[in-house]
């Protein structure tokens, strides 16, 4: 059975989306992704000085991965800004995907939904295939699809925290309420059970960066990471049991031994 | 001479110039990088007509890790 992650038409065997970021070296990050199976990379844009060579180092080792790139708007907090980098972004890394990310809050790293809202639809009328991290918030998500994205990224819980799925009654309610629509959980993963449960509740894939960059070893945690996932979306396609109240025995009742008529 | 802020930073040029001309002076491969203009996005393709201009506000970005 053909099970491809579908985001904007380009199909995918993993769904294990992954960030590029807080690796010990850059020869950990090319490892680990390559161990993650990811097809999809998150990559930004920071000011630069000269003698860096415009990035030209780690621009090598994404390239030698052969990844499609996801640039993403980390440290925008207005849409003049998300805008203006998303541009850069395309024309620097030749995509039209962008991870739209437009923060409200500083300790929180909470999106501002207004701010990203209004960014969504700007980009997408410019041709940007636009890849929004939003909160679990079922309202925001639908207008985001009415402004045309394809793509929802909700929030497991706050950027770096790895608390896992803070609200998963609301992670739910998305997955129901919006059917047919690819969702990725973003953001707050800590373990590989947390991405698990993501794509047991239907999740269409995983976006992470801080548990496998910050694990004491990166490779082996996104190697584990995979596995989660695929073992989640699995069980997911394989229909698991509605959970029940009481107990019910699995071994057959009929011929218990030892049993006698009173 | 013209005050621009480059990357955050007020320097001093000797005369207006264009984008590719500061990107040249600074040693900036201007493929690797991409850049705004008071907060404006500059195509590539204008990197040599776009003028810097008296208390432009430069931003030279290139491509780093990201989450």
């Amino acid at each position: 059975m053909s099970d491809k992650l579908n985001l904007y038409g380009e199909l995918f065997d993993s769904r294990f989306l992954i960030g590029s970021s807080l690796y010990p070296s850059p020869h950990v990050m090319q490892e680990s992704i390559k161990a993650s199976n990811a097809e999809i990379v998150t990559v930004s844009l920071r000011r630069q000085s000269p003698e860096k060579q415009g990035g030209k180092t780690f621009w090598d080792y994404i390239q030698q991965l052969g990844v499609q790139l996801l640039p993403n708007t980390a440290g925008c907090h207005n849409t003049k800004e998300a805008v203006t980098l998303a541009k850069m972004s395309r024309d620097l890394f030749a995509t039209a995907w962008i991870k739209l990310e437009v923060i409200g809050d500083e300790y929180t790293l909470q999106p501002d939904p207004f701010a990203l809202l209004e960014s969504a639809e700007i980009l997408i009328k410019d041709g940007f295939k636009v890849f929004p991290y939003c909160t679990d918030d079922l309202i925001l998500c639908q207008r985001l699809l009415d402004v045309g994205c394809e793509v929802l990224m909700p929030w497991g819980a706050p950027i770096g925290t790895g608390k896992g799925l803070m609200n998963p009654y609301a992670l739910q309610t998305l997955r129901e309420r919006i059917p047919d629509v690819p969702l990725i959980v973003d953001a707050g993963i800590g373990v590989p059970s947390h991405a698990m449960q993501a794509m047991e509740l239907g999740f269409d894939a995983v976006l992470l960066n801080t548990a496998v960059a910050e694990a004491q070893n990166p490779v082996l945690m996104a190697d584990a990471f995979g596995r989660a996932i695929d073992a989640g979306r699995m069980a997911y396609n394989a229909g698991p049991i509605p959970q029940r109240q009481t107990a019910k025995p699995s071994t057959p009742t009929l011929g218990v031994p030892f049993w006698h008529q009173n | 001479m013209i005050k621009v802020s480059f990357n955050g930073e007020i320097e001093a040029l000797d005369a207006p110039c264009s984008v590719q001309q500061l990107l040249d002076a600074k040693g900036f491969n201007a493929q690797k990088v991409a850049v705004a203009m008071n907060l404006e996005f500059v195509p590539r393709s204008e990197f040599s007509s776009c003028m810097i201009e008296h208390d432009c506000e430069l931003d030279v970005l290139a491509a780093v890790q990201g989450g």
